[in-house]
């Protein structure tokens, strides 16, 4: 398995890809913090949140997430399908070693890669933030909302690793969580959360746990609403923390269908 | 004689298709075994299930003396190398970057052996050019180098020299050679180029719809093989008139040509024409190549 993962992680530490996304992508959240300044540049400060701080800081450090999810399906498809593409499966297969061995060691440098850039799509803004406007927010919140980011970055690692295994190829696999991610996440918009929103006398307390632990359950939903409601920092204590719970299941679920999937299949 | 690898009744079934149907062989240690058949005979599946890329559906195979359901296959199974259709390489990587990954996945102490290996398949001057950048033939042998990382047993080579120029199909059969005579690797070598296999291969075994119709040696091969005298004549109705006088077989390919299946007394035979006026224009002698061989065994008709 070490052996594995060094071929892996060696394997990805060659790959532009992931280089170009780690030091690209943080460049979204910078922006987003500039032109945040750019806004309030005019106004006289009369709280912490007139200026850059925990209020902004959901848009800020954590804008990336918006396009987490897609940007996830490239670097698989550029990591994981890349071993399909190009037939290096298959040396891994007579190298001797068990699937079982070879998938945790793809969904474990899977992870690492689409945490680390997380990760640092995450701190560099952050310094830029305190370097140049300086942070007077909630240290605990922003490190809640950074490892509450963990699990939907995993799980949506790890179904997007499924659907390449599914699929046996590079590109299907690409294409089937690529769609799959965006229908989910529509379908749960469109029957589930606008109903919430905007007739929510009709949706009973029974219906509304209901819905939000299917929208925990969907990491694309969940990436999306904690960039959304990533403002709201004094629910994120009594929320974020069963939502993570629930991901974390989808996760599990995600892991044991990749593995039985991959133990299974025919390969070329 | 001892064995490298001996399947047993192997059988594998995708859906209602059966792509082997109870194949049994063996590969001799040392040798180059070609594996000769149609497209769709059932070749690389049966690399696919050696290599465990596939499960077979029925059968069993032995790999160095170990069957297949035992779990020290696996162990077995880092003896052998294989080009499986395609080179296994990352097209990203350079030629170095690409045999580190295998050194890596391998577990081998260190990158030694590396300049070793692409001065042996002619890679050692690519410097940072990426695979992407390769010809055909270089992936190719790039995919063999690959394959040679921790010195394997065995080496499996599925179409190897499949749309190759004539130089690299050249190179190729060299280092084929070079592998099995100085490292003493058994080669198992698939291939529907029939001319270029008969250049390499001791062994032989001949398949199609999924079985093994026949297994031989190369010397067996040269013997089963009919030699026949190409004949240029004036007239093949005279030609024709005197070898069945002489008892000998024969085929006529046109009106001045035939092909006789029997040692002839070439005096006699221009004797014996004469008096017809046929004229013998040009003989030259041939051997029935591996192609009609294979022809003969497994009928002419196309699966495809």
């Amino acid at each position: 398995m070490i052996k594995l993962l060094r071929a892996n992680f060696f394997k990805l530490f060659c790959s532009w890809s992931f280089w170009l996304t780690l030091f690209i992508l943080p460049f979204i959240n910078i922006f987003v913090i500039i032109s945040g300044d750019r806004t309030y540049k005019g106004l006289e400060p009369r709280s912490g949140l007139d200026r850059w701080n925990l209020g902004m800081c959901g848009e800020t450090c954590f804008s990336h997430l918006m396009f987490l999810t897609y940007i996830i399906v490239l670097l698989m498809g550029m990591f994981i399908g890349d071993e399909y593409a190009s037939g290096a499966l298959r040396n891994k297969i007579i190298a001797g070693y068990s699937r079982t061995k070879l998938y945790f060691s793809y969904l474990i440098a899977g992870v690492c890669e689409s945490l680390i850039i997380n990760l640092f799509c995450i701190a560099v803004p952050f310094i830029v933030c305190c370097a140049k406007y300086g942070f007077d927010g909630d240290w605990g919140t922003l490190g809640l909302m950074t490892v509450s980011s963990l699990p939907p970055v995993a799980t949506l690692t790890a179904f997007t690793i499924l659907c390449i295994i599914f699929a046996g190829d590079r590109t299907s696999g690409m294409v089937i969580a690529f769609l799959t991610d965006l229908v989910m996440y529509y379908f749960f918009d469109c029957f589930f959360l606008s109903k919430l929103i905007n007739e929510p006398e009709k949706v009973s307390a029974a219906q509304k746990k209901l819905y939000l632990i299917i929208d925990a359950l969907l990491p694309s939903s969940f990436v999306e609403w904690l960039y959304v409601f990533g403002m709201k920092a004094h629910d994120l204590n009594v929320t974020h923390a069963p939502k993570c719970g629930w991901c974390c299941i989808t996760l599990a679920v995600m892991t044991a269908a990749g593995l039985m999937q991959f133990r299974k299949n025919d390969l070329k | 004689m001892e064995y490298v690898l001996k399947t047993n009744s192997l059988g594998k079934k995708y859906r209602k298709f059966t792509a082997l149907d109870g194949l049994s062989m063996s590969v001799p240690k040392g040798s180059i075994y070609g594996f000769v058949g149609r497209n769709g005979a059932g070749k690389t599946t049966l690399i696919r299930l050696i290599c465990g890329l596939q499960r077979p559906t029925s059968g069993s195979f032995e790999m160095f003396g170990v069957q297949n359901t035992d779990k020290k296959i696996l162990e077995q199974r880092r003896r052998i190398g294989a080009v499986v259709e395609t080179p296994s390489i990352y097209m990203g990587m350079t030629a170095e970057e690409n045999l580190k990954m295998q050194y890596l996945t391998l577990g081998l102490p260190d990158y030694k052996g590396i300049p070793e290996l692409l001065e042996l398949v002619g890679l050692s001057n690519t410097g940072k050019k990426t695979a992407r950048n390769f010809s055909l033939g270089m992936k190719q042998r790039l995919g063999i180098a690959v394959a040679l990382c921790g010195s394997p047993d065995m080496l499996i080579l599925d179409e190897p020299i499949n749309g190759l120029d004539p130089q690299g199909i050249i190179e190729i059969r060299e280092l084929i050679l070079k592998l099995n005579r100085e490292r003493e690797i058994t080669v198992l070598i698939s291939s529907h180029i029939l001319d270029e296999l008969s250049k390499l291969a001791t062994h032989y075994g001949f398949i199609d719809s999924g079985r093994i119709v026949r297994e031989m040696s190369a010397e067996e091969l040269e013997k089963a093989s009919r030699k026949a005298v190409h004949i240029e004549v004036s007239d093949t109705k005279a030609l024709s008139i005197v070898l069945d006088e002489m008892g000998v077989e024969y085929k006529l390919i046109d009106d001045h040509t035939a092909d006789i299946y029997a040692k002839l007394n070439i005096t006699q035979l221009t004797k014996a024409l004469m008096p017809s006026g046929c004229e013998v224009l040009s003989i030259n002698e041939r051997d029935e190549s591996l192609e009609s061989f294979f022809i003969s065994l497994v009928g002419g008709e196309s699966h495809d």
